[in-house]
């Protein structure tokens, strides 16, 4: 099975011939390059030969069995806006936004969403335009072999990412709900705009979209009133345009009662193919309530410590313990915890990939 | 659901407009600023926590009570400080780790530890190793000290504190508390502090565990 096959028979909850890894965050990629991110982009430019060489070398190096050459970077189309991102000179965390958000206060608005009405997601933000180019660079590169995956934030992640300063979001639900309701699907058009523009850059496969506020810092209420229209939205359309399923990256513990009814709405409601949850959420878990009973593929997420203190042998230990709790690993794939250490070396993550190959062969834990 | 009285109602529903509202009516009537924090506030503040350890309540809905007991507690603050026997439950200095500029977690426990009686001195985000020795050496006796990090890279940091206060001599009057999505048990062992707690209300909890050893 070449990799496309490989993830398409976890889509289709089939026995592929070893369980495929998700891979890590593009910050780690270039940190394990050499780079540090003020290396390769700033406010206006993105170094696409850079970001290429270094997202390339991992897939290669470490045999991850997917690309996501946009994940993780929380600033994508704010400086246009006329806010300021933070480009961390520490090494391997992801340009994320700061106080300096476009929205200050709601006076602020509708200036923005003017701008929005006019943004052009393929040119005005040059470290956009750069992310696209990459995306160009790797589909030359793997072909149609690989799933080669678009990624963006959906919802009110999105809206805060996009507009407003994380603490002034969060009071905002409450003290502004229909504020943030327009803020919301005004960032989720801009979201389904940019995803269109890597399908066309070349992604080749599900979309990939995050939800990170999640049940970790909004009720399960709280999400379903602000995220749920929108994520139907993202997926409804993704699939009209690109013929393209969505599969969700959601935070928090989804195994309290009111979180599975969201869990259960996001897939019969919104449409939802796939999740990628977080460290809360435990592999036998998924593999019993969100593959087998919602018959929804999910990425298991392995012990992050583990990656990141190594040694080899310890994460072989722990990916070969992860492989006696899925039963038979149906519709499974595994994917590194969102708290694995940016210094974490090449050697760790080469080291979980190879166990995952080795102890994920199909069929599973047959009697 | 408990029956709390209106006031601690008020605060546990996040009405900051209520709250300002019935602690005006309760001053009038001659309440005692230290009783309606005491015995009224706090204890909604300190249900809100509960609350969000149950799962009921998430952090907007803590943001929002926090932020309808600070409205009120800048309208007590200066009477009880004319008060000679505020009582305090402890002294906190807290702050986000130099190179970590994220502080929605941060805030949140401080103003939990605020509503929950202790003094808090919030130095705020990206906090110098040397600024967290200052705050400690300009007060004497137990002091807690409240480590924030949101992003992996900058956990080293909470070590670089670690050691700076030993080197200093502070270490035996300050009580390190780490915090932080990263944040394990095993690493807040590892570096040497006293103590992680899951989420802002346990930290609460942690604090006054420290207070007391």
């Amino acid at each position: 099975m070449n990799k496309k096959e490989r993830f398409q028979a976890v889509r289709e909850k089939r026995a592929p011939d070893f369980m495929p890894v998700w891979p890590r965050v593009q910050s780690q990629m270039l940190f394990s390059y050499g780079y540090r991110l003020p290396e390769v982009t700033g406010q206006d430019w993105y170094d696409s030969e850079k970001v290429t060489a270094a997202v390339l070398k991992s897939i290669k190096e470490i045999d991850y069995d997917m690309a996501i050459p946009s994940y993780v970077d929380y600033g994508f189309g704010v400086p246009p806006l006329g806010g300021k991102i933070w480009i961390p000179d520490k090494f391997g965390v992801a340009a994320g936004t700061s106080e300096d958000q476009p929205v200050k206060t709601k006076a602020d608005w509708p200036r923005v969403k003017k701008m929005m009405a006019t943004y052009d997601v393929k040119k005005h933000d040059p470290r956009m335009a750069g992310c696209l180019e990459v995306m160009k660079n790797i589909s030359a590169e793997v072909g149609d072999v690989m799933p080669l995956v678009p990624m963006y934030y959906v919802g009110t992640t999105a809206a805060m990412f996009l507009f407003r300063p994380n603490e002034a979001f969060l009071e905002d639900l409450f003290e502004d709900p229909e504020w943030v309701k327009d803020m919301v699907e005004v960032a989720t058009d801009w979201a389904i705009d940019w995803i269109s523009a890597q399908y066309d850059a070349g992604a080749n496969s599900i979309c990939f979209t995050a939800e990170t506020m999640g049940t970790l810092m909004m009720s399960p209420k709280m999400c379903e009133e602000f995220n749920l229209p929108c994520i139907k939205k993202l997926v409804d359309e993704v699939r009209k345009r690109h013929g393209q399923a969505t599969w969700l990256h959601i935070h928090g513990n989804m195994q309290t009662p009111k979180a599975y009814d969201y869990l259960t709405k996001l897939v019969k409601e919104a449409g939802v193919e796939g999740f990628h949850f977080d460290e809360n959420c435990p592999a036998d878990w998924i593999k019993r309530e969100v593959v087998d009973k919602l018959g929804t593929p999910a990425c298991i997420i392995t012990d992050g410590a583990a990656i990141a203190k190594g040694p080899a042998e310890k994460i072989d230990e722990a990916v070969k313990n992860d492989m006696t709790k899925i039963g038979d690993g149906l519709g499974l794939m595994m994917a590194p915890s969102c708290q694995v250490l940016p210094a974490t070396s090449n050697e760790h993550f080469k080291a979980w990939v190879d166990a995952t190959h080795k102890y994920g062969k199909y069929p599973l834990n047959q009697k | 659901m408990a029956d709390f009285p209106e006031l601690t109602q008020a605060v546990i529903n996040g009405n900051a407009k209520k709250v300002l509202e019935l602690v005006n009516i309760e001053l009038g009537k001659g309440a005692i600023p230290q009783s309606l924090l005491t015995d009224y506030m706090i204890p909604g503040m300190l249900h809100v926590g509960q609350l969000m350890q149950e799962g009921e309540y998430f952090i907007p809905e803590v943001l929002r009570s926090a932020k309808a007991m600070r409205g009120a507690l800048e309208l007590l603050e200066p009477m009880l400080a004319k008060g000679a026997d505020r009582k305090s439950e402890g002294y906190v200095v807290i702050g986000s780790v130099d190179g970590d500029i994220h502080d929605i977690g941060k805030n949140l426990v401080a103003m939990l530890l605020k509503g929950a009686g202790f003094e808090v001195n919030d130095l705020g985000v990206s906090v110098k190793t040397e600024t967290f020795l200052d705050a400690v050496k300009a007060r004497d006796g137990k002091v807690i000290l409240g480590l924030s990090a949101l992003i992996t890279p900058t956990l080293d940091e909470m070590q670089i504190v670690i050691n700076a206060l030993k080197e200093a001599g502070l270490r035996e009057r300050v009580k390190v508390m780490v915090g932080g999505a990263p944040v394990t048990r095993e690493f807040a062992e590892e570096i040497g502090s006293d103590g992680t707690a899951e989420d802002a209300a346990a930290a609460v909890t942690l604090a006054k565990q420290l207070q007391l050893s």
